[in-house]
């Protein structure tokens, strides 16, 4: 059987800001059991995003819908999800001129997939979403977020057919997940891109939930839709134990005897809930699951949580090479020139190579970890080490003179300045005497006529 | 020169991974320590810039999400501290002679955000704008035409950076202000109050979501915005 659904839940941060819910998402089922599914996000700065992304949704929807291809040839379906796009954004060009905004204020993607049960077909524009669950058990991304250069700016649908995305997929799949930019970002955390073995980036115990057929009946298909729209929700008080149950059903069909033991381990560090709870934007999934595929049983591995805590040191070690005491991993070719460029730009002429060198980093008494590229021979070691320690003095004799200079320089000013107070002093005093003087002299001078008159 | 040593990974217990998908934001501390700031300047920065750490590591997301840098500039330009998480700022103790080689260093600043949002992308991982407070005393005893043209892009243009200028008596404020839009001037060199504004700001930047323009806190009292049109 088909099981679908479809939410858009308004995120923490637009309750927070009053911004309403910007997500939109549909799905639609053809009579001859072809479905399709759609979700669309409007950008958060424009204006009248929220109706854009409805508008584009339902228009896509509805096209689709009705223009359906009958023989399925898949270049014909191609062909109309084009059209459709195209379309959709002819209706937002109706309601722009209707209104009188502009046309960027309606701006918003949109993924769309069609699905036969087994293949799909799919449209996509923006930094959504598609991700697809084949009969081996993987999960793979069948679309990349389209951004702008500055890595932030979404591409919209209004950028035109030289950004759509119109593909299909070869392989069978189960499951088709469609969704928006924040439940991508959680469903596939940064930390596991990184990783070296070429695994999908897609966190496997949380997709599980959204994606994986086992175990859902025609009886309690209702109940797993409900459930999965409360987790989406995360709402205060949501009983985590739900979503773990669930979990719990899926891995008892693929993992029977290390099941119990692989929902403990994801337990402890419950980043599945965490990651949830964590997302703050609007957040939209949308799938439709063909319940009949049998999927193959993937080792217990595949189901387990990452070991996050070396991927963590793993990013750490990209982040933060200052932190890490294995400077044998630099290039052998880097060139003392090259290291002062990097940490330290210098004005002066006679500015030291030294003080470049140093650039917050001490070099490490003892390698840990000594990486095979860097062979040198104990004597070689030795002489560098005294090198550094003789051009290390040599810093710490030259900063010493500087301060000392420094120190100097500022007492002599002090004392200049002193210096010239007293001088202004004291010749303010000797012009007072000076008037003193030539007011006594006035004096005199004048007694000495008064008596010469007499 | 600020005398460190550096605590590695090794040597002390792995930080918890929180959750697997924290943004990040590259701070920078950009700050003039020319002959001018000697004596209690230098000190109250010396102890402003220590204390930074501990009032932002009060904030767990902050924790988990700021990444600093601290680079010194006099008559050269220094890094002090490459970019490492809060948690592992070490102190600094930086000491005040030279000149004041502005415009080398705001290039040298630029270039070490640029740096790490290129690495950001390359892991797929989320981050904010890069911050740069630059504190100085002084005029520039360099050209800074060219670092001046580069902000200028990369804040109104690309609007990957944000820089904050702040000055203290002695500043040239006609330098300042064509450098940024966001300037500060304070009426002391206690430079303890804007550095627990950063902190806040900081604190405010980290549990925003990427993409948002967070309103910051209230400045200090003894800082006030120099006239612009932010």
């Amino acid at each position: 059987m088909i099981f679908d659904y479809n939410f858009s839940i308004q995120g923490k941060s637009h309750i927070g800001s009053g911004t309403p819910c910007q997500d939109s998402s549909g799905v639609r089922h053809l009579p001859d059991g072809w479905h399709i599914v759609a979700v669309a996000d409007g950008v958060g700065s424009a204006k009248n995003s929220q109706e854009g992304s409805r508008i584009a949704l339902n228009a896509a929807l509805d096209f689709c819908e009705k223009y359906m291809p009958w023989d399925k040839d898949i270049i014909c379906i191609k062909s109309m999800l084009r059209t459709a796009y195209n379309h959709a954004y002819g209706e937002i060009l109706k309601e722009a001129a209707k209104t009188g905004e502009p046309v960027e204020s309606y701006d918003t993607t949109l993924s769309l997939a069609i699905y036969g049960g087994s293949r799909v077909i799919f449209a996509h524009s923006g930094d959504g979403a598609i991700i697809g669950l084949n009969t081996f058990g993987d999960y793979v991304l069948l679309t990349e977020p389209q951004k702008g250069p500055d890595g932030v700016s979404v591409i919209p649908l209004r950028f035109g057919f030289r950004h759509w995305k119109i593909d299909s997929y070869d392989e069978d799949l189960a499951a088709v997940l469609l969704m928006t930019d924040g439940m991508l970002e959680t469903l596939c955390p940064y930390l596991l891109k990184q990783r070296q073995d070429s695994k999908s980036p897609v966190y496997v115990p949380l997709a599980s939930f959204f994606a994986d057929p086992s175990g859902i009946t025609q009886e309690n298909q209702e109940e797993i839709k409900k459930d999965i729209g409360e987790f989406l929700a995360v709402a205060e008080g949501y009983d985590k134990e739900k979503f773990y149950a669930r979990l719990s059903q899926i891995y008892s069909v693929h993992i029977p005897e290390q099941a119990a033991a692989e929902i403990e381990k994801i337990k402890k560090n419950d980043f599945p809930c965490r990651l949830m709870y964590g997302e703050q934007d609007d957040k939209s999934m949308a799938a439709i699951i063909n319940t009949d595929m049998i999927l193959d049983h993937c080792h217990a591995v595949h189901y387990a949580d990452p070991d996050w805590n070396a991927l963590q040191e793993e990013f750490n070690k990209k982040a933060y090479p200052s932190l890490y005491a294995d400077k044998k991993e630099e290039k052998p070719e880097d060139s003392k020139e090259d290291k002062q460029d990097k940490n330290s730009k210098v004005i002066e002429e006679d500015s030291s190579k030294e003080a470049s060198e140093k650039s917050g980093k001490d070099i490490p008494e003892k390698q840990e970890n000594n990486a095979p590229e860097n062979p040198a021979s104990d004597s070689e070691k030795k002489e560098d080490n005294k090198l550094s320690d003789i051009q290390q003095n040599i810093k710490e004799i030259k900063d010493k003179a500087v301060k000392s200079v420094w120190k100097k320089t500022k007492e002599a000013a002090e004392n200049i300045k002193k210096a010239a107070i007293s001088a202004a002093k004291a010749a303010g005093e000797a012009l007072e005497e000076i008037s003193a003087c030539e007011e006594k002299k006035e004096n005199t001078k004048d007694k000495l006529k008064d008596g010469k008159e007499k | 020169m600020a005398e460190l040593k550096q605590e590695t990974f090794d040597s002390v217990p792995q930080m918890p991974v929180a959750a697997p998908n924290e943004p990040h934001v590259a701070c920078v501390l950009l700050l003039d320590t020319s002959g001018s700031m000697y004596g209690q300047s230098i000190n109250s920065l010396n102890k402003a810039v220590n204390d930074f750490k501990a009032q932002t590591e009060l904030d767990e997301l902050a924790q988990k999400r700021v990444d600093i840098s601290i680079i010194e500039f006099n008559s050269k330009v220094n890094v002090v501290q490459d970019f490492v998480p809060l948690p592992r700022m070490e102190p600094v103790r930086l000491e005040a002679n030279g000149m004041t080689s502005m415009g080398v260093a705001i290039d040298m600043a630029i270039d070490k955000i640029k740096e790490r949002m290129r690495f950001y992308a390359s892991m797929g991982t989320p981050n904010f704008p890069g911050h740069i407070f630059m504190i100085t005393d002084g005029a520039p005893t360099d050209d800074i035409t060219a670092a001046r043209d580069r902000l200028r892009q990369e804040q109104e243009d690309k609007k990957k950076i944000k820089f904050f200028a702040i000055g203290v008596p002695g500043y040239d404020k006609d330098t300042l202000k064509s450098l940024t839009k966001r300037c500060i001037e304070l009426e002391n060199s206690n430079f303890e109050g804007i550095f627990n504004w950063i902190s806040k700001s900081m604190v405010q930047v980290s549990v925003s979501k990427v993409g948002q323009n967070p309103q910051l806190p209230d400045l200090p009292q003894g800082a006030t915005v120099i006239p612009s049109d932010w």
